[in-house]
């Protein structure tokens, strides 16, 4: 169907040299029946009012960029149809629990501290010169790690957790999913470095389980279980070491 | 992007004390849910109070813990029962769910040479269990 069809999409504007606080404003949009929101911001953006801000890059849910509420959810824009929204009308804001800086433009400061906080990259305690070859690694050891290496950073999960909204020192659930993810990998030893972070009070210890970040995942990484799995990896490796003081810690 | 916080006024919303019944205009059942299993610790802490306070009664006699009792069987106390009861049953059902969450697919903890135990076992095991455990202490209960 190629009829165009007309949408109301009413959109936060935060303006920080106009406003105190932010504001609506509604746009109509003519949209074909294979728009996505991010296809109707573009086209506020270059037909109706090039003031209005927001990020986004790849269109096709590689990048991460365009996380926004829709319609009080936090989505992907560039995968959410209007069709499905049709005929109400589609309310778009910043991702909820971060700071805004402009319009649907968040302040994503605190979650890239927090990334770097969790080394998400592989730590050896020796690198073995390149002449020794490749790390190896078989399909079962990849099998282990490979979902949670699927997160895009968009911060979906983040917008979804109200133990973040409510707790900002929580380090969350990306964050947490992609150190497990490298813990788990065959070819990392950086398990130590990461625990102080990860399974700390303000690590683990603070998700009280309400699974909504891997609900939202658009990538299916599933952070809520990389959660879980820590929390009892955690104290299972505290048992031993408490039963078995002279057992290998790593 | 990272900001200088010193130059940029950002805005930071509120977050509403009603999150979890109406969230930016949405209700969002699995808010709701999560803050009733939260909920659950309650009845379960008066339930446990109410039970040590039993246990202390039998130290005052017979008399004084059958009285106790004979008040319990008064429609509001069963009604207590009951709704501690439902919470008791949500909570663990819940719980015991959440253990399979450590097991998903091809990537859980739980091994038999390289390959993963499948979820469904572990499920299985904690609801067996809880179950098992359920019938035990129910027959100890009753015969003894």
């Amino acid at each position: 169907m190629s009829d165009l069809r007309t949408i109301k999409i009413t959109v936060l504007r935060y303006r920080p040299e106009e406003e105190d606080a932010p504001t609506e404003q509604t746009y109509e949009v003519e949209f074909r029946d294979d728009w996505v929101v991010l296809d109707a911001l573009n086209h506020i953006k270059d037909h109706i009012d090039g003031t209005l801000s927001f990020r986004w890059s790849c269109r096709m849910g590689v990048c991460g960029s365009c996380g926004m509420m829709v319609n009080g959810e936090p989505k992907l824009t560039c995968a959410a149809m209007l069709r499905d929204y049709y005929p109400n009308e589609v309310r778009v804001e910043p991702l909820v629990n971060f700071p805004i800086v402009r319009d649907l433009v968040t302040d994503m400061t605190d979650f890239m501290d927090k990334l770097k906080a969790v080394k998400p990259w592989i730590i050896r305690e020796e690198e073995k010169p390149v002449s020794e070859g490749e790390y190896l690694q078989t399909p079962d050891q990849l099998k282990d790690y490979k979902q949670f290496s699927q997160c895009i950073n968009c911060m979906l999960c983040y917008a979804a957790c109200p133990v973040y909204g409510l707790e900002h020192d929580f380090v969350g659930p990306a964050a947490i999913a992609l150190g497990h993810r490298y813990n788990l990998d065959s070819r990392d030893e950086g398990n130590q470095q990461r625990q102080h972070v990860i399974a700390s009070k303000e690590g683990i210890w603070e998700c009280t389980y309400i699974g909504e970040c891997s609900v939202v995942c658009p990538k299916h990484v599933d952070p809520a279980e990389a959660i879980q799995q820590t929390k009892v990896a955690t104290t299972t490796n505290r048992l031993k070491s408490l039963v078995m003081p002279w057992g290998n810690k790593k | 992007m990272m900001l200088d916080s010193e130059t940029t006024k950002t805005y930071t919303r509120p977050i509403s004390k009603a999150w979890w019944l109406r969230d930016r205009g949405h209700f969002n059942r699995r808010y709701f849910m999560f803050l009733l299993r939260e909920l659950t610790s309650v009845f379960v802490a008066l339930y446990v109070v109410l039970f040590i306070y039993e246990l202390f009664l039998l130290t005052k006699g017979p008399d004084a813990h059958a009285a106790f009792r004979e008040a319990l069987s008064s429609g509001p106390w069963i009604a207590f029962h009951v709704i501690a009861l439902l919470f008791a049953l949500y909570h663990s059902w819940t719980w015991l769910g959440l253990t399979t969450k450590m097991q998903a697919a091809g990537r859980g903890l739980v091994k038999i040479g390289t390959k993963t135990l499948p979820p469904i076992f572990i499920a299985l095991g904690s609801y067996g269990a809880w179950i098992v455990a359920t019938i035990v202490i129910a027959y100890l209960f009753l015969t003894l």
